[in-house]
Formats: C-alpha cells, sequence, structure tokens
C-alpha cells in the first residue's frame, strides 16, 4: 500500500513545482517552494536516503525559505514582465 | 527583517522551541555516525534556531545571542580542525584522516570514533556560523557589516 502514497506525494511534487513556476505572487511562491521541500524530504525517506531527506528538510524547507522571503522583502512581491 | 511581530504567542513559543531544536541539533551531532545526520545538518538546524529567535523576538536579539567576534573564528575552527586531524594521522605514519594509525587509544575502533565526531564538530561549528552570518547579513541594511 506504501505505493499509493508514493504516488501521491508524487503528484503532489509536479503539482507544487508547476504552482511555485506559474505564480506571479513571489511570496506565495516561496512558500509553495518550502512544501516541495517537504514532499521531497518524505519522498527520499521513502526512498531509504534519510540522511538526503533530513538535509532537504532542514536545508530547503527551513534556511532557503527563509533566504527567499528576506530578498522577495528587500525587493518586489509581485513578478514584473 | 522589517518589523517586530509583536505576538505573545509567537515569541513564547519560539522562546521555548528554540533550547529544544538546539538539543536536538546536538543529538544529530552527536549520532551523526550511527543515525541519519552529521555535522552539516545539525549546523544547519543549529543556525534554524538562531533563524527562529530573529524572526521572532527580532534581529538584534539573535545578533546579541551569535555575536559577531565569535562568529568569526567560529567560521574558521572547521576547516583547521580538519586540516589539523588530517595532519596528525599523517604525522602518526598513515594516509591523510586515516583515523586507525593514531596511538591515542588502545582501541582502534574508538580513535576512530573519537576523531570522526571531532571532525564533525567542527564541520558543524563552521556551518552554524557561516549560516548564520548569511542571514544576518542578507537580513540586516545595506550597511550594516555585523
Amino acid at each position: 500500500m506504501i505505493w499509493l502514497l508514493n504516488i501521491a506525494l508524487l503528484m503532489l511534487l509536479v503539482a507544487t513545482a508547476i504552482a511555485v513556476v506559474v505564480n506571479k505572487d513571489l511570496l506565495a511562491a516561496a512558500i509553495t517552494f518550502s512544501i516541495y521541500s517537504f514532499i521531497m524530504a518524505m519522498l527520499y525517506t521513502q526512498l531509504n536516503a534519510p540522511d538526503v531527506g533530513l538535509t532537504e528538510a532542514a536545508v530547503g524547507a527551513g534556511a532557503t525559505t527563509v533566504l527567499f522571503i528576506i530578498a522577495i522583502s528587500k525587493t518586489s512581491r509581485r513578478e514584473e514582465d | 527583517m522589517p518589523e517586530l511581530f509583536e505576538d505573545v504567542i509567537v515569541r513564547t513559543i519560539a522562546r521555548l522551541m528554540t533550547p529544544f531544536i538546539q538539543l536536538f541539533a546536538l543529538y544529530v551531532l552527536m549520532h551523526g555516525h550511527a543515525t541519519p545526520g552529521g555535522g552539516f545538518q545539525a549546523g544547519v538546524m543549529m543556525a534554524a534556531s538562531f533563524i527562529l529567535i530573529a524572526i521572532a523576538l527580532g534581529l538584534q536579539e539573535a545578533k546579541d545571542r551569535v555575536k559577531q567576534k565569535a562568529r568569526l573564528p567560529l567560521e574558521s575552527f572547521g576547516p583547521l580542525n580538519f586540516v589539523v586531524i588530517g595532519i596528525i594521522c599523517m604525522a602518526c605514519g598513515g594516509y591523510y584522516l586515516q583515523y586507525t594509525t593514531v596511538p591515542l587509544l588502545p582501541s582502534l575502533q574508538a580513535v576512530g570514533a573519537i576523531l570522526i565526531s571531532a571532525v564533525e564538530v567542527g564541520i558543524g561549528v563552521t556551518v552554524m556560523a557561516m549560516v548564520t552570518t548569511i542571514f544576518f547579513s542578507m537580513a540586516g541594511g545595506k550597511h550594516d557589516t555585523s
């Protein structure tokens, strides 16, 4: 039954990745990217790589999200094109 | 950071969570050879606790806890520690970082465990100092160098 969880996580991963790319609100994109990192950490743990999963959860979801939000707070929140 | 988030629940929870995050970071550091984790992960977790303090209690509060005078030597401590332990192993007749040649204890595995832990502690300290420095210099003002 674990493959159902894996498929659900992979579909959520693709959905969050697309949401990060298409979102014009950069703060929402940064938060979605942290969700992506958490799903990626769960998938690494499922793939028997808990070391990589721990790193992804600490760095991807913790540190880089904070750095992205600081960068957004120093520039503009909306994407201009 | 722009303005301080004045909410008593957020501030209290952040104050309460910080020691537990740091304790978990130390656990990950000291059990890195047996369980998932190691120096880098522990350093990032320790830095995350200071980032939590900076977000909840203000940037100055976090800067008071990890002062720049302490951060600058700690950033250089890890590579120096790495090189010194490697050179010690070479001086004892082995290759670089060949722990088993160091005649510290009768048990070779104990020597290896102690020296691996020493290298991991150095890596963790350096990563903690570097990540907090990157965060502080990004969150501070334009001419803020501390």
